[in-house]
This record gives structure tokens, sequence and C-alpha cells, in this order.
């Protein structure tokens, strides 16, 4: 049982929604500003590619290194699953599909996933954040000889 | 008329919202006990390439067989029209793409595939579920020499 209900469920589902567009807007056009903004400071992801990050601080001292202006990123994420277990705190899941692009060796290079990102989001200060997410991936594909994550600065 | 007021519909969409994503994610994590508890004991299914099956276990025993652990499957739902006929009974199409991918001895093959769910959704002890689901494809397209899934569908049942 959701622990909101009526129009204070709608309102909050809609934020989280919203949070959610703008996260991945953020990451695909590199806004790191905007992005480390829709996150708690003790946000913790752990994302199947890279290390775990226990704080939003860690997160974006890393995101702009590893998805830098040599990747591009497409985060599409589908069909939410959000439950509320305070008025202030709330578990979500997205299917999603991502496709990263970047050349290796002056060549082409791709890597396609399809997943579930596992998160949370706590309200704090009237504002919904997120506190945590874990991307599962499904499934992955990458073109023949693609290294990733790619190393960007090499 | 459907005697919902604006705030009960809105909370309804969500609950059918709800319910699609479920069904979505438990067919590509292969989750059959959740994907069957989404579906009513009469739901059927009439999907394009497929048999028409006539309740929720001809249609698991045949989900199961087609999407066995050898299937990679991916189905991705967009915009919703959903529509509702009383407080316990709604209509929803949704746009659909569908990516499977298998081995065929050592060699990857792949199916890509769009079109629309026409579904059937009822309210039953306070439960939204599945009764019906019609798939009607508007492409596909696989890899060259491709072995699909219809061809390895149970026998119906009459």
């Amino acid at each position: 049982m959701d622990a909101l209900s009526g129009i204070e469920k709608l309102n909050a589902l809609e934020a989280i929604r919203l949070l959610k567009a703008k996260r991945d807007r953020a990451a695909d056009t590199k806004d790191w500003a905007l992005y480390e903004s829709l996150h708690a400071a003790d946000h913790q992801s752990h994302n199947g590619d890279y290390p775990a990050w226990t704080s939003a601080r860690e997160m974006i001292e890393n995101l702009p290194k590893i998805m830098g202006p040599g990747l591009i990123t497409m985060h599409h994420s589908h069909t939410p699953e959000i439950e509320f277990d305070t008025p202030t705190t709330a578990r979500g899941i997205w299917a999603m599909t991502g496709l990263s692009v970047w050349q290796q060796d002056g060549a082409d290079h791709w890597f396609r996933a399809f997943g579930h990102y596992h998160e949370t989001y706590e309200k704090r200060d009237g504002v919904w954040l997120f506190t945590s997410r874990r991307l599962e991936y499904y499934h992955t594909m990458r073109s023949p000889g693609a290294v990733f994550p790619p190393r960007l600065d090499a | 008329m459907t005697g919902m007021t604006d705030i009960e519909t809105l909370l309804a969409l969500e609950e059918i919202k709800l319910l699609k994503a479920r069904r979505d994610r438990a067919v590509d994590t292969k989750d059959w006990d959740t994907y069957f508890n989404l579906h009513a004991p009469d739901h059927e299914s009439h999907n394009e390439g497929f048999n028409h099956w006539k309740s929720a276990q001809e249609m698991i025993d045949n989900v199961k067989q087609l999407l066995g652990p050898d299937k990679i499957s991916v189905h991705h739902s967009h915009t919703p029209e959903i529509r509702f006929l009383s407080p316990t009974s709604a209509t929803g199409i949704w746009a659909m793409e569908d990516n499977i991918f298998w081995m065929q001895g050592d060699e990857q093959h792949w199916l890509q595939g769009w079109g629309f769910y026409h579904e059937s959704y009822e309210k039953r002890d306070g439960k939204w579920l599945f009764t019906r689901r019609q798939l009607k494809r508007t492409h596909v397209r696989t890899s060259a020499g491709a072995v699909t899934g219809s061809s390895q569908q149970l026998p119906p049942k009459d």
C-alpha cells in the first residue's frame, strides 16, 4: 500500500518523472551542473559498467571524464514502477535502453544496452532528489573489437 | 460517462500504467510468476503470428516456451491511450517496439518489431488485471536466416 494517496500521490509521481526526465537529458547533453543538482549529497550509484560511487560529489567527479566529449550517449527510460514507502521516500524501477557511440583507433564503435534502473528518491526541503541508482543490464551488445567503457583519454 | 471523478480517473490511469510496466519487466526478466499474476484467469491473447490463447494458463505455457532461457527479449511500450468504460473496466492502446536476440548454432540472430498493443483491463477484488491483449504489428524485420518464434508455439487448445 502506498504511503501517499489522491492528489498528493499524483503530484509526487509527476515530480519524480520530471526528475528522471531531467537526469536522462542532463546525461545526454553533458549538463553536469544540472545533473548534480538532481541528486542528494549522499546519493549512491551502482552502475554495471563502473565502480560504485558513494556520494554525489564522487559521481560528478567521475562522470564528466567517463562520459566526456568523445562519447555520445543516449539514455531512454520507459514505463516506471514507482511506489511510496513514506510521503517523502519512494522507490522506482524504469526499463531502459542505452546507446553509446565513440571513436576507437580512428574507427566508429558502439555499445548498446538493455536493462532496468532501480532507484530511490527522497523529498528534502520540498524537492524530490535521487538518493540511489542501480542499473541492471540483462543484455548488452557492442561493435566487434569495442572496448567499453572506452578509454577516452587514450 | 464513467461515473469517475477526475482524481479517480488519474489514479486508475496510474494503476494501469504500473500494471503495464510490470508486465514488460516480467517478460524481459522471465519472472513468469509475476507475469501470470498480472492477468485474469480468463485473459485472452491474440498476437499476430500466433494462435489465439484463451486463458492465462494457455498464455503462460506458450510464452515460457517461446521466450525460454535461450532468448533475450526487450519489450518497450510507449504513449498509452487508455479509456475507461466503467470504474472497473478500461481499454488501452500502447505503441511498442520489441527486440529478440538468440543464437542458432554459433550464429547470432535477432528480430526487431514494431506495432501497437490493444488491451483490456478489469479491476477485480480491488486490483487491475489484464483481460485481453492483441498485438497488431506494423513491421517486423529479422536477421538473414532467422528461424522465428511462431514455428515454436504449442499446438492450439480447443
